[in-house]
């Protein structure tokens, strides 16, 4: 038995080294000639192409074609060459469960996706897809799963980049918060908020809002100081928005918390499957198939906003401002509709 | 802040402010959460719901949540 010696296992080492880098390359994306070698040069100095490095080159992929089956094309228009299929060089396997996910996540970010920020997700896939053997691609593909993500809608409106970076500034600072804010009942100019800023989050319909303590509003309106409020961040007025150098108490000023009871008719309670939209809810199911809810919340005007989807299958009965708000409410639909009931007459 | 110095406006802020969209998927996907499991899974979510830029965000960490509660049921 021979053994090579150490100059050819170096040799053989390295020509192994700069065919996996000129995969690695590829793998990004279509390259040039030029780029393919300087690439190699950049990262094996001395030890990379000798001068005649086109030649060089063009052994190393008919090689890599011969050897690992990989698929590697020349584009002529663009004078790039471009890896197809990475053959017996796809080194990425995963396990079912992985698998699994890998087929729900392809299913939840299809090619084509409207949304801007899943086009990166879906280039990142097709990366991952590429990588994995030729029959797990094929397993993949029979079992491309139903099962998949449904995103909402971005919402009509988009909050200024710099004004987002200054409100999660100052929650991650702690520091007070001024901006300009058209609420609903602002028709003419908008307002002055200044805020103790604690989050953001998201809403079924797909608007971001800012959590935030009401510590001044000017011109004052009917909103209560240290209410606990939700700004819908697209009504934020861009350039208005300013991280003030307070900055927040230690403990969150605690909003006025209320007890709100409703009562949800057979017609939506009946099937025994009530939603859970506040916290601390409590579901009693009653006999005649109605259901009484208790839970807490701080926000009113959103408890109001939710229990509408109920339409007249829900009555609330506590806490009194909230049923002034139904009966609000109410009061503005019978006028509307009303009217509407005269003119169809 | 971990999970454990949430106070308790904190808390009910936070349940507050997420429990519409995490019933909207708890509704969607099926996945039977009654009122107690989902305000679990917003608190084991709560800290990486803190750094979402979006709504694609939040559905992924409300999912992703969702699958580690499922998984941890006997």
């Amino acid at each position: 038995m021979t053994h090579p010696s150490g100059g050819t296992k170096r040799s053989s080492w390295l020509t192994f080294r700069r065919r996996l880098l000129l995969v690695r390359v590829l793998l990004r994306g279509p390259a040039s000639s030029a780029e393919l070698i300087a690439a190699v040069q950049a990262e094996l100095g001395d030890e990379g192409y000798p001068p005649a490095a086109a030649a060089a080159l063009k052994h190393d992929l008919d090689a890599l074609k011969a050897e690992y089956g990989c698929q590697i094309g020349y584009q002529r228009e663009r004078r790039v060459y471009a890896l197809a299929d990475l053959g017996d060089l796809a080194l990425l396997d995963l396990p079912a469960e992985c698998m699994e996910a890998l087929a729900f996540l392809d299913a939840s970010f299809p090619a084509g996706a409207a949304l801007p920020e899943q086009a990166n997700l879906r280039a990142l896939l097709d990366r991952v897809l590429r990588l994995l053997p030729s029959d797990r691609q094929a397993q993949h593909q029979q079992r491309r799963s139903s099962m998949r993500l449904r995103f909402p809608n971005s919402g009509s409106g988009r909050l200024d980049s710099t004004a987002l970076a200054a409100v999660k500034r100052a929650i991650e600072e702690r520091r007070e918060l001024v901006f300009s804010y058209w609420s609903t009942f602002d028709t003419t100019q908008p307002r002055r908020h200044r805020v103790a800023p604690y989050g953001l989050f998201f809403r079924p319909e797909g608007h971001g809002y800012l959590d935030a303590t009401l510590l001044e509003v000017t011109p004052s309106g009917t909103e209560p100081l240290h209410a606990a409020i939700d700004y819908r961040l697209d009504r934020i007025v861009p350039g208005s928005v300013q991280v003030l150098p307070a900055m927040l108490p230690p403990q969150r000023l605690q909003p006025r918390a209320y007890t709100v009871r409703y009562r949800l008719l057979p017609v939506v309670a009946r099937r025994r499957d009530v939603a859970a939209y506040f916290p601390n809810t409590q579901i009693s199911y009653h006999a005649d198939g109605s259901a009484s809810v208790t839970a807490t919340v701080t926000n009113l005007w959103q408890t109001r906003q939710i229990l509408l989807r109920y339409g007249d299958a829900c009555v609330v009965s506590e806490p009194p401002e909230l049923v002034a708000l139904f009966r609000a409410t109410a009061r503005g639909l019978s006028a509307l509709y009303a009217d509407s009931q005269t003119d169809q007459g | 802040m971990t999970n454990q110095e949430l106070d308790h406006t904190m808390r009910q802020r936070l349940l507050e402010c997420w429990l519409p969209l995490a019933q909207e998927l708890n509704e969607r996907y099926g996945w039977g959460h009654d009122a107690r499991t989902l305000e679990a899974l917003l608190l084991a979510a709560a800290p990486a719901l803190r750094q979402v830029h979006s709504a694609v965000e939040a559905h992924a960490i409300l999912w992703y949540h969702d699958l580690v509660q499922q998984a941890r049921q006997p």
